[in-house]
């Protein structure tokens, strides 16, 4: 099965692995239904290279990874930073 | 007929000096260790080895390499033995597969003549008109259809599986990949070498077995590869596929074996393919490598006198080794040209062999046998001689690669013209071909291709890009026929002998419109038996290329799939891994009598008093708890703690009610809702200081849950840790009029109402151990929830099942609890709620806080307010009413108006309970419920508010009365 | 050929996280591993670091980080450790866990699946130490009774 190789776990078999759907884009405040509806249900099905959650169970370490979905290949990790936005508060 | 030469040959796999004992059809037969079955019954002169599997065909031995699939047999326990590689083991009763009253007088041999009816793709057309008599076919084709029937009584059986490491994994031990793994080995790489014989040396022992010089380089090989430290020896042992990153399941006499490694050499040689004329099945019409390995490996003379059919070099130098062994060849037939002016065809021609150029096969002569065969000249004229006497056909007309696990690998193929036979044409640099698999054909040819492989794949290994490209060591000879097919007006000329398939079926079946190579396979089954094409697909491709007028490469291939040879279910698997979650308190649970059941991965206490009814003892739970006091196991909650600067914007984030004003000292009830709205998990959220709070969460949702937060973490930027105490910490759910009286007695903090209120959280101690006391309402009456570190929470329940003996404490189960909280109208996720369930469907708008800016699930919930078109409602039925289960249906004016997620014969009312999903408007009505419950009976519910028990929750404050002045009835 | 499983009574867990947690080691004169993922030997346990302000402390029965030098974050584990005693522990593992067990060396620390669950292993480096593996308490029954089965179905096939 396929390995994955992440930073300081080393490479380890995809079953350690859960997965965490693509990163999406941050939500928007006050969304449209046609927003909103594509913001939680659409999904682009085509084969290119996304960045996506994965977590690993047993060291309890979530990783954003960019791979590409038609070679199944892993290109890298993405920092986490690249990937978090800030919440609003009251 | 074959039989067993007296001269031991050379490299003989069988043991001549000891004797086997087996019986076949009744009757005895002797045999060697080393013997196959297929060797040990050619030994005593049975050529007949099974029966086809449509038209009961007789069949022989045809290649002796592991895809001879009409070579079956059964044994009283195991079925579909695979004749030419299984061992022949003493005291072995054999039968065949497939014929009814013995392989000679099989019942359903007059199916052959029955052909015409049976045409390609029958049981779509045939039998089924009249409607009526259909069923009659269908039961008789069942009968007759399958191979080996299955022992009913059979136990089941597990082989473990284990996982294995290496730098390269050599896939064959033929010259080419004993080569390769000695090369590997020297670079100082772990290898690990399988090859799918008993014994290591592929077609360098039985092709080569004439040439003194090749045995030589065998013995050297041999010994060499068995003396390096570096070097792992799998013999059979299958490689069943290639999965991704080097990924290799390994089928040894022992089980699976997992191998990972970081390179993979294919050097698994090549399969023979048979020719197609009219009658090609017969039992001693064989490949050349079948006759070759018998001889070698068994000492088997496959027939007295044979005619060979030649396309290519082999043949010459096979039918000269089988000759110097004693066969006498009575001709040579030639339907391809390459090799006939070879040293070996010339020294046959001086022996007096004749050679019939531009000469095929048209037609073998021989009922259960060869007797002879009439020949044909290739352009369909008339050829030097017409009909020859004989018991053995020998062919020897083409190749086609074993490169399965290449193809898997993302390697692919092409027709190379030259040598009339696929090579390949691209793979992955870690996976790379060699040997005859990759059209190197001398000895010269493979070892040099072997090694050139070795240091390329090494490489690659190492990262280094722009090396040289790989030389090939191609042979430059054809080693096969273009068109080894030769017409019959009377057909039975087959192409796929796993499937009786003829040339013409395959050809109407293009006619009919399947002429696609992937519907050709799907319509005809050609390559769908038991060899999966092995030795079927070539030949069809060709089939197919010449009626569609287009070349071998334009046809194309269909997919070869794992596994790469048949594999025992007992192998696939291995040791069961059924992880199994018990709760700190398992062993006095048992103790206590309880009855268990599974959820998830938890054994959870179903209820207690093991022999009595189940019924009763529950409902006596349910009594004891509202009456006096019980005591729960809720040790399989989640439990999750979350502490750090950000940790109360953590909790705003993900759930969906204010937590941030949460008072320190108190918990709040919380709901996780997903992207869509949709509820995902509940539970308690304490707050234990300004920074820190303490979650319980489902069981079943409670890992991800703790995944969510985490990823929450990240995602927002926040300055907080997560740390998942659920198994580490167990918990006790103390309920009842009596809990605070029992409690107090063993906790160093005061209970009282004022000192620790409904919904507070207190840290505490019990006898010497730390402890966390909630007030939580679950269950509806007066309750302490107390979390401990696992290690102390026997002590704990020890403890209160003394202090509470007095009060008539009674630990109960899951069951009774599932009836309490109903009783109060709480929901169960999972349960009350499905896959589309919002707050606002479970009648739960204060949990939304929509003036938060941000939660997650926020937009969806903001769009949905007011929206929803489902509500859950409370029901009840007369307490003699039949019960209705979870999922029966509500009914309203013959359409489906909802369903029941929760219902219970509630012992404290007196009568059924229940929760109810149903249409918005039914539920806003307040109109009886009418269910169908079993067998289609209706019932009618009456509608009630919940809670249905204790509606202003008077119960759970600690200076409620006693019970005695509020029995219920 | 032998290999023997036994229940590890003597030693507590501790789990540190956040900050301050390195400094309440150094405090308690406990070693800090240099990197995530890695232990260091101490006393008859050990000092795993298992993220980076995360550490599983592994120490005689009845200690806890001291009152004054006591990190904000402190939890008690509950972890069932088991541990293993014989040449052939690698061989045991390569039924229950994908990873080349023959790789680690003296003084490693693996966290993975094992068997289906999440477990640590730690190689003590002695031949009386073994390797310690540990798993969730919950699941501590399952992963004995595994090791167990392997082990005995190993003995049948070699003896």
């Amino acid at each position: 099965m396929k390995i994955i190789d992440c930073p300081v776990i080393g490479p380890r078999p995809a079953a350690e692995f859960t997965y965490g759907g693509a990163v999406g884009a941050p939500p928007v405040e006050d969304p449209t239904p046609d927003q909103l509806a594509e913001h939680v249900f659409y999904r682009a099905g085509a084969p290119g290279v996304l960045r996506e959650w994965w977590y690993h169970r047993p060291t309890g370490r979530w990783f954003v990874l960019e791979r590409n979905t038609a070679t199944n290949d892993i290109l890298r990790t993405v920092e986490p930073e690249e990937v978090a936005y800030a919440i609003p508060m009251l | 007929m074959p039989f067993r030469c007296y001269e031991p040959r050379p490299g003989e796999w069988i043991d001549r000096s000891r004797k086997l004992r087996f019986q076949f059809e009744g009757h005895s037969y002797t045999a060697h260790p080393g013997d196959t079955i297929s060797s040990a019954l050619l030994a005593n002169g049975v050529s007949l080895l099974g029966r086809s599997f449509k038209y009961h065909r007789p069949r022989g031995v045809v290649s002796m390499a592991n895809h001879d699939v009409n070579a079956l047999f059964e044994t009283g326990d195991d079925t579909n033995i695979r004749g030419d590689i299984t061992p022949v083991q003493d005291g072995m009763e054999l039968h065949p597969v497939n014929a009814r009253g013995g392989l000679r007088k099989d019942r359903d041999r007059y199916l052959d003549w029955f052909g015409r009816f049976m045409p390609v793709g029958f049981y779509y057309k045939a039998f089924h008109r009249p409607r009526s008599l259909f069923p009659f076919f269908e039961r008789m084709i069942r009968e007759r259809a399958g191979l080996g029937r299955v022992n009913m009584q059979w136990s089941a059986r597990r082989r473990p599986k284990r996982y294995g490491h290496c730098d390269v994994m050599v896939v064959g031990g033929g010259p080419a990949g004993m080569s390769a793994v000695l090369e590997a080995a020297a670079q100082g790489l772990e290898v690990i070498l399988a090859d799918e014989n008993p014994v290591l040396g592929g077609s360098l022992g039985y092709q080569w077995g004439g040439d003194a010089d090749a045995r030589q380089w065998l013995g050297q090989l041999l010994e060499e590869v068995d003396a390096h430290p570096r070097i792992t020896v799998m013999t059979s042992s299958v490689v069943l596929g290639y999965y991704e990153d080097h990924w290799l399941p390994v089928a040894t006499p022992d089980g699976i074996v997992k191998v990972r490694s970081r390179g993979v050499v294919v050097a698994a040689g090549l399969l023979e393919q048979p020719a197609v004329f009219r009658n090609n099945d017969r039992p001693g019409v064989m490949l050349v490598s079948g006759a070759q390995r018998l001889l070698e490996r068994f000492g088997i003379m496959p027939c007295r006198e044979a005619v060979v059919l030649a396309a290519n070099p082999e043949a010459y130098a096979a039918a000269r080794q089988l000759q110097e062994a004693g066969v006498r060849i009575r001709g040579i037939a030639i339907c391809g040209e390459s090799g006939s002016d070879s040293e070996h065809a010339r020294a046959l021609t001086r022996a007096g062999v004749p050679l019939w150029p531009a000469t095929t096969i048209h037609e073998v002569h021989g009922r259960n046998s060869v007797s002879g065969v009439s020949l044909i000249g290739t352009d369909g004229g008339s050829s030097p001689v017409d009909r020859i006497d004989c018991d053995g056909v020998l062919v020897s007309t083409g190749w086609a690669p074993a490169a399965h696990l290449l193809y898997q690998a993302g390697g692919r193929l092409r027709y190379d013209d030259t040598l009339e036979m696929q090579v390949p044409s691209e793979w992955p640099e870690t996976v790379v071909p060699a040997g005859r698999l990759n059209g190197a054909f001398t000895l010269q040819q493979q070892r040099d291709d072997a090694r050139e492989a070795v240091r390329c794949l090494t490489a690659a290994m190492e990262g280094e890009t722009g090396y040289r490209a790989r030389s090939l060591f191609r042979d430059s000879v054809a080693h096969g026929a273009a068109w080894p097919v030769s017409r019959h007006p009377r057909g039975r000329n087959f192409v796929d002998l796993d499937e009786d398939l003829q040339l013409k079926d395959l050809e109407q079946a293009a006619r009919e419109g399947f002429d696609n190579v992937e519907l050709l396979k799907r319509y005809s089954t050609v390559g769908m038996g038991p060899s999966q094409g092995k030795h079927s697909n070539v030949n069809a491709i060709r089939v197919l290329a010449r009626y569609m007028g287009q070349g071998m490469d334009a046809t194309g291939t269909t997919t070869a799939r794992p596994m790469y040879h048949p594999v025992r279910l007992e192998d696939l698997a291995g040791r069961r891994f059924r992880p199994r979650r018990l709760s700190p308190l398992h062993d006095r649970h048992q103790q206590l009598g309880a009855e268990f059941m599974e959820a998830g991965e938890w054994l959870r206490v179903a209820h207690y008093g093991g022999t009595r009814e189940p019924e009763a003892a529950i409902a006596d739970e349910v009594q004891a708890v509202r009456n006096a006091l019980g005591v729960i196991d809720v040790s399989t909650l989640g439990k999750i703690e979350v502490f750090g600067p950000d940790a109360a914007r953590l909790l705003e984030g993900s759930y969906t009610m204010r937590m941030g004003n949460l008072r320190s000292g108190m918990t709040r009830y919380g709901l996780i809702v997903d992207e869509s709205g949709v509820i995902e998990d509940d539970g308690v959220v304490a707050r234990l200081a300004e920074d820190h709070f303490y979650l319980s969460a489902t069981s079943g949702h409670a890992a991800a849950t703790y995944r969510m937060l985490r990823r929450h973490a990240l995602e927002w930027g926040l300055d907080v840790h997560v740390v998942n105490r659920t198994g580490q910490m167990g918990a006790v759910n103390l309920a009842g009029p009596e809990s605070r009286r029992v409690l107090e007695s063993l906790v160093d903090t005061p209970l009282h109402e004022e000192a620790f209120p409904n919904l507070g959280v207190r840290e505490a101690r019990i006898g010497e151990a730390r402890v966390r006391l909630l007030r939580v309402g679950f269950v509806g009456e007066l309750a302490y929830e107390i979390h401990a570190p696992a290690s102390v929470m026997g002590t704990i329940w020890d403890s209160l099942m003394a202090a509470g003996s007095e009060s008539g404490i009674r630990p109960f189960g899951v069951e009774a609890q599932r009836i309490l909280r109903l009783e109060k109208g709480h929901i169960i996720v999972g349960q009350d709620t499905d896959g589309l369930t919002t707050p606002f469907n479970t009648g739960m708008p204060w949990s939304v806080h929509l003036k938060k800016p941000f939660f997650r699930g926020r937009p969806a919930l903001a769009h949905l307010k007011g929206r929803e078109s489902q509500q859950l409602v409370g029901f009840a039925l007369p307490a003699d009413s039949p019960l209705p289960r979870e999922c029966h249906l509500v009914i309203e004016d013959g359409e489906i108006a909802g369903r029941v997620t929760s219902v219970a014969a509630s012992p404290i009312l007196g009568h059924p309970i229940g929760l109810a999903m149903v249409d918005r408007a039914l539920a806003e009505r307040g109109d009886p419920l009418q269910i169908r419950i079993d067998e289609g009976r209706m019932v009618s519910a009456w509608r009630m508010t919940t809670p249905f028990y204790d509606p202003e929750g008077r119960r759970q404050f600690a200076g409620y009365p006693d019970s005695s002045e509020e029995s219920h009835q | 050929m032998s290999l023997t499983v036994t229940e590890e009574h003597r030693l507590s867990l501790h789990q540190l996280v956040g900050p301050g947690a390195s400094e309440a080691l150094a405090r308690d004169g406990l070693p800090t591993p240099p990197g995530e993922l890695e232990a260091l030997p101490h006393e008859a346990g050990f000092v795993a670091r298992t993220g980076a302000r995360e550490y599983l402390v592994g120490h005689r029965l009845g200690w806890t980080p001291g009152e004054a030098s006591m990190p904000p974050w402190c939890f008690e584990r509950c972890d069932r450790i088991l541990r293993l005693q014989g040449e052939s522990w690698c061989e045991v593992m390569s039924e229950l866990c994908s990873h080349d067990m023959h790789r680690m060396g003296s003084g490693d620390w693996f966290m993975g699946s094992m068997a289906g669950v999440d477990a640590w292993l730690y190689v003590t480096g002695s031949d009386e130490g073994g390797v310690l593996v540990g798993c969730d308490p919950s699941l501590g029954d399952y992963l004995r009774s595994v090791l167990d089965a392997v082990i005995a179905d190993r003995y049948q096939r070699f003896n």
